[in-house]
C-alpha cells in the first residue's frame, strides 16, 4: 500500500505519480475484485444450505457468475456415472434452439471437460483442432456456433460432479485465461455445493425411505401383534388376509404348509376373489404347482406380467373370471425352517412394488413364525394332554400300587391272623364239647349223688360248687402247679388215695385252701363222685368263661381287620383318634408282637386329629410292621403320642438291626428295599411318605446301626386344610 | 405206680383250659393232665418229672409261641424222651417245621385248631397203642 503525500509534490514525479495513479487504480480494481469475488464464494457457500438443488438455487448462481464474469450464457450439467448420463440441470442460452437436456457421456466437448477433469478456454480453431485429433467429436444434434467458450469440472472430493459452461456468441466477448482461472475457482466451491446437495438429497432420501420403512414396520408389527396373538392357524391365516387386503391389493390370499410327514405342501387357506377354496395338497414333485417350486428352490418368486403369468400354471382350481397379472410366492421360515409357502396374487399388472413386497415379507415372517407358534402349541398342547393322561395313569398306577401293597401287607397278616382267629374257635369249639360232656355226666349223676348225702354233707357239696363257680383269679400254669404240688403233699399227708388227682381238682374248684373243711368230703365214700360231680358243674361255667374270653377275642380280631381296611371305601377326611387307630393295629400284629417282643404304650392325650383313618393306619401298620421285623421279633417295641404344637406325633421305635446312615436317605424312595425278594414290595415306606405328605405331614426317622430306629410321624391336627 | 402224664403245651390259656377240661375228661384218672404256657416252661417241667421218676406219655404242643417255636420244643423233648408220643395241635404252622418235626422229633401227628376233642383223643390213643 503507497502512502499519498499531498502536501509537497514533486515536480519530477508527475509521471511517477501518474503510474501511482494507475497502480492505485488497479488496487482499488482488484481490491473490489477480491471483494466481489469474496462475497460471490460467500453467496455461493451459503447456498448448499438448500436440500437439493432447484431451478432458484441455479438461477442464484448464474447471478453470482454473471458478478464475475460475462455469463449471459450459462450451463450447469450434472454428471451420473454409474449410468453415463449428462444431466443439463440449467440451461440459459440467447440462441433459443439451445435446450436443457440429457445425453450420454461420449465424446463431445462436455464429456472432454470431465474426461480431462480440468478447464478448458476454447475457441472455433481450438475446437476445430481437438475434433481433428479425434479428441471430440462434432456434435451430431447441432451446429458449434460459439466464439469463445470455456468449461470447467466441478470436482470435489476428487469426484467429478458435472460441470459449468458459459460461452460467448459475440466476436466482443472473448474470453481470458484469466476468466478461466476464475471460473476454475468459482467452479471448485460450486462442486462443493453440489457435492453439499448430493449429500442432502442422499439424506432425505434415506430419512424418506426410513420413515417409509418405520411406517412399514408398524404395519408389520400390526399384523405381526395381530398374528403371534393367535394360536390357530385358520385364525392367523384370516388375519393375514384381512391385513394384506387392506395394505395391498390382494385378490388371492393362499397358505400352504408342509405336511407333518414333510411329503407335500397343503394349503390350509386359499381364497380367490373372495372364495375360500377347498383345502388342496401338492406333492413336493409336483410338476407345475408355484408353491411346491417356491417351497422346493427356497426363493421368492415373483410374476409381474401377463406373459410370465400365462405361461405359469395356476395353483388353484377355482375358475378365474379374470386373469392374475401378479403374484408373489414366499417361503415360510419360522426358526430356520422352511414350514410352508405364502401367496397374494392380484388381477392388477405391476400391483407389488417394492414397498408392498417389503410388508408381505416381513408380514410372512412374522405369519411364519405365528403358524409354526400354532403348531408347536398344537404339538404342546397334544403332549400336554398326554402328560396329563400319564400324570392320570400314574396316580391309578399309584393308587394300584397303594392298594397292593395294602393286599400284600394284609395278605402277610393273613396267616398270622389265622392262627389268631383259630386259636380262640378251637377253645370255643373244645369249651362247648365240655360243658356239653359236662351237663351229661355232672347233672345226670347229680340227684342220685345227692339223694346220698346227709344234710351237712349236702351244705358241703353246696358249699364247694358255690366256691368253684366263682370267679377264678388268674394264675400262671406254674403257679397252678406248684399249688397243686402243695395239696397233694397235704393230702398225702393225711393219708388219702388219689392225692395228686384229687389235689387237681381241688385247685380247680378253688377249695385247697381249706382243706379242713373239705375233710369230709375227701373221706366220704363217695369222694371221687362228689370231686366229679362238683368239677363237672364247675366246668360248665369254666367253660362258658372260656367261650367269652375266646368270643371276645375273635370279636376284637374281626373288629381290628375290619377297621384296617374297608376295601373299595371312599375316602372321608375324618376327626379321629390316632390312639384307637393304632390299637386296632397292635390287635392285628398281638401274635406277631406276644412272641418275644416287649410292647410299650407311651400314650398322651391328644386331640382328634383330621386324617383318612384307613390310610393312616396303613402307615401305623406299616411302620409297626417295620420295627418287628428290624429285630426279628424279639425286642421292645416302643409306640408314643403326643402333641406338638399343631402336630400331632406318633412315632415307632424298635431296638432292633438299625439303619446305615447311607440307607436312611434311601429307604423313602420306591421299589427301595433291604428285603429279599417276595417278602416286601419295597413300596412300604414310599406309600407312607406319600400318605403322610397327603396329610401335609412329614415323616423323619433317627436310626443308630445295632441301637435300632425310631420313626416319627407329625400329623397336623387341623388335617391337610 | 405213678400215672402217666399228657403234657399240653400252649401259650393261650383259653387253649389250655380247654385241653386239660376236654382231655381229663376223655381220659378220667387214667393220666394225670399237666399244662405249660411256653416251650421253655414245658422243658423245665419235663426236667421236674423225670426227676419225680414221672413217666412223661404224650406232648401236645401248639406251634406259633412266644420263644422257642412249637417244632423246637419237640425235638428237644425228643432227645429227652424219645418214646413220648408228640402231637403238634396249631392253627398255623409252616410246612417245613412241621416236616422238621416229623423229621426231628418224630412228630406223631399233626392237627390244626380249631381241632375236634374226639380226633385228638384218638390220636393219643393210636400214638399210645403203637408205643405200648
Amino acid at each position: 500500500m503507497t502512502e499519498i503525500d499531498t502536501s509537497s509534490p514533486q515536480p519530477e514525479t508527475l509521471a511517477h505519480l501518474m503510474q501511482r495513479v494507475v497502480e492505485l487504480e488497479r488496487e482499488v480494481a482488484e481490491r473490489r475484485q477480491g471483494e466481489s469475488l469474496q462475497r460471490a464464494l460467500y453467496e455461493i457457500a451459503s447456498l448448499s444450505t438448500a436440500d437439493s438443488p432447484e431451478h432458484e438455487h441455479y438461477a442464484r448462481l448464474h447471478e453470482i457468475v454473471g458478478r464475475l464474469m460475462y455469463a449471459k450464457n450459462f450451463i450447469i450439467a450434472t454428471y451420473d456415472a454409474v449410468k453415463g448420463l449428462i444431466h443439463e440441470e440449467y440451461l440459459v442460452d440467447e440462441d433459443r434452439s439451445q435446450l436443457k437436456e440429457s445425453f450420454p457421456y461420449g465424446e463431445g466437448i462436455s464429456s472432454l471437460v470431465i474426461r480431462s477433469r480440468r478447464s478448458w478456454l476454447m475457441d472455433g480453431d481450438l475446437f476445430q483442432s481437438l475434433v481433428a485429433e479425434g479428441k471430440i467429436a462434432r456434435r451430431a444434434r447441432g451446429v458449434i456456433k460459439f466464439h469463445s467458450w470455456m468449461g470447467a469440472p466441478l470436482i470435489a472430493q476428487d469426484r467429478v460432479y458435472g460441470l459449468i459452461i458459459v460461452q460467448s456468441y459475440s466476436a466482443d466477448i472473448t474470453y481470458t485465461q484469466a476468466d478461466l482461472d476464475l471460473l476454475s475457482f468459482v467452479a471448485s466451491h460450486v462442486a462443493a455445493t453440489a457435492a453439499r446437495w448430493q449429500a442432502n438429497a442422499a439424506l432425505k432420501g434415506a430419512m424418506d425411505d426410513l420413515a417409509m420403512s418405520a411406517e412399514t414396520l408398524r404395519l408389520v408389527g400390526d399384523i405381526g401383534k395381530d398374528l403371534t396373538g393367535s394360536l390357530d392357524a385358520q385364525a392367523i391365516c384370516r388375519t393375514l388376509e384381512k391385513r394384506f387386503s387392506a395394505l395391498l391389493p390382494v385378490d388371492v390370499f393362499g397358505v400352504a404348509l408342509l405336511s407333518p410327514a414333510g411329503d407335500t405342501l397343503d394349503f390350509l387357506f386359499y381364497i380367490e376373489d373372495g372364495v375360500i377354496d377347498e383345502p388342496s395338497s401338492f406333492p413336493l414333485d409336483h410338476p407345475t404347482s408355484l408353491a411346491v417350486l417356491t417351497f422346493r428352490e427356497d426363493r421368492e418368486l415373483t410374476l409381474f406380467n401377463e406373459t410370465q403369468l400365462a405361461n405359469a400354471p395356476s395353483t388353484s382350481r377355482l375358475n378365474q373370471s379374470s386373469p392374475i397379472l401378479s403374484s408373489v410366492f414366499r417361503p415360510l421360515i419360522a426358526n430356520g425352517r422352511r414350514i410352508g409357502v405364502v401367496t397374494v396374487q392380484s388381477h392388477q399388472a405391476d400391483a407389488y412394488h417394492e414397498r408392498e413386497l417389503e410388508v408381505f415379507r416381513s408380514a410372512a415372517s412374522f405369519a411364519a413364525i405365528a403358524l409354526a407358534n400354532a403348531d408347536a402349541f398344537a404339538v404342546a398342547e397334544e403332549a400336554r394332554k398326554q402328560a396329563a393322561k400319564a400324570l392320570e395313569d400314574q396316580h391309578q398306577a399309584e393308587a394300584h400300587l397303594i392298594h397292593s401293597e395294602k393286599m400284600a401287607a394284609l395278605g402277610q397278616l393273613i396267616a398270622g391272623v389265622a392262627h389268631e382267629i383259630n386259636t380262640p374257635i378251637g377253645a370255643i369249639k373244645s369249651s362247648g364239647h365240655n360243658i356239653s360232656d359236662a351237663l351229661d355226666s355232672a347233672l345226670l349223676g347229680l340227684p342220685a349223688l345227692l339223694d346220698e348225702l346227709d344234710k351237712t354233707d349236702r351244705e358241703r357239696f353246696s358249699a364247694l360248687v358255690e366256691r368253684a363257680n366263682k370267679p377264678k383269679r388268674m394264675i400262671s400254669t406254674r403257679e397252678e402247679r406248684a399249688v397243686v404240688r402243695e395239696v397233694t403233699a397235704a393230702l398225702e399227708a393225711l393219708g388219702l388215695d388219689q392225692a395228686r388227682h384229687h389235689a387237681d381238682l381241688l385247685v380247680q374248684l378253688q377249695s385247697h385252701t381249706d382243706l379242713d373243711r373239705m375233710l369230709p368230703l375227701l373221706r366220704h365214700p363217695s369222694a371221687d363222685r362228689i370231686l366229679d360231680i362238683a368239677y363237672g358243674i364247675s366246668t360248665i361255667s369254666t367253660n362258658a368263661g372260656n367261650i367269652i374270653t375266646a368270643v371276645d377275642r375273635v370279636a376284637k380280631i374281626i373288629f381290628a381287620l375290619k377297621s384296617f381296611s374297608r376295601f373299595g371305601g371312599v375316602q372321608v377326611w375324618t376327626e379321629s383318634d390316632l390312639a384307637v387307630g393304632v390299637e386296632t393295629v397292635l390287635t392285628i400284629y398281638q401274635n406277631q408282637i406276644k412272641h418275644g417282643t416287649e410292647l410299650v404304650r407311651q400314650f398322651h392325650e391328644i386331640p382328634q386329629v383330621r386324617c383318612l383313618p384307613d390310610e393312616i393306619n396303613q402307615v401305623w401298620t406299616n411302620l409297626i410292621h417295620n420295627a418287628l421285623q428290624a429285630m426279628d421279633h424279639k425286642g421292645t417295641l416302643t409306640i408314643s403320642l403326643c402333641q406338638q404344637d399343631g402336630d400331632a406325633l406318633v412315632s415307632v421305635s424298635d431296638t432292633g438291626c438299625g439303619i446305615s446312615p447311607e440307607l436312611q436317605k434311601r429307604i423313602f424312595e420306591p421299589f427301595f428295599t433291604t428285603k429279599s425278594t417276595g417278602e416286601g414290595t419295597g413300596l412300604g415306606l414310599d406309600i407312607v411318605r406319600k400318605i403322610v405328605e397327603k396329610h401335609r405331614g412329614r415323616i423323619t426317622v433317627e436310626s443308630e446301626v445295632g441301637r435300632g430306629s425310631t420313626f416319627t410321624v407329625y400329623l397336623p391336627i387341623a388335617g391337610a386344610g | 405206680m405213678e400215672k402217666g402224664i399228657v403234657l399240653c403245651v400252649d401259650d393261650e390259656i383259653i387253649v389250655l383250659t380247654a385241653l386239660k377240661d376236654q382231655l381229663r375228661r376223655a381220659f378220667g384218672t387214667a393220666f394225670v393232665i399237666d399244662v405249660a404256657e411256653s416251650a421253655e416252661e414245658a422243658l423245665e417241667l419235663l426236667e421236674e418229672l423225670a426227676e419225680q421218676g414221672h413217666t412223661l406219655l404224650v406232648i401236645v404242643s401248639d406251634w406259633l409261641m412266644p420263644g422257642m417255636r412249637g417244632d423246637e420244643f419237640l425235638i428237644e423233648a425228643h432227645k429227652r424222651f424219645p418214646s413220648v408220643v408228640k402231637i403238634m395241635l396249631s392253627g398255623q404252622a409252616e410246612t417245613a417245621a412241621v416236616d422238621r418235626a416229623r423229621r426231628e422229633a418224630g412228630l406223631h401227628d399233626f392237627l390244626s385248631k380249631p381241632w375236634s376233642a374226639e380226633v385228638l383223643v384218638e390220636s393219643i390213643n393210636q400214638g399210645l397203642r403203637g408205643k405200648i
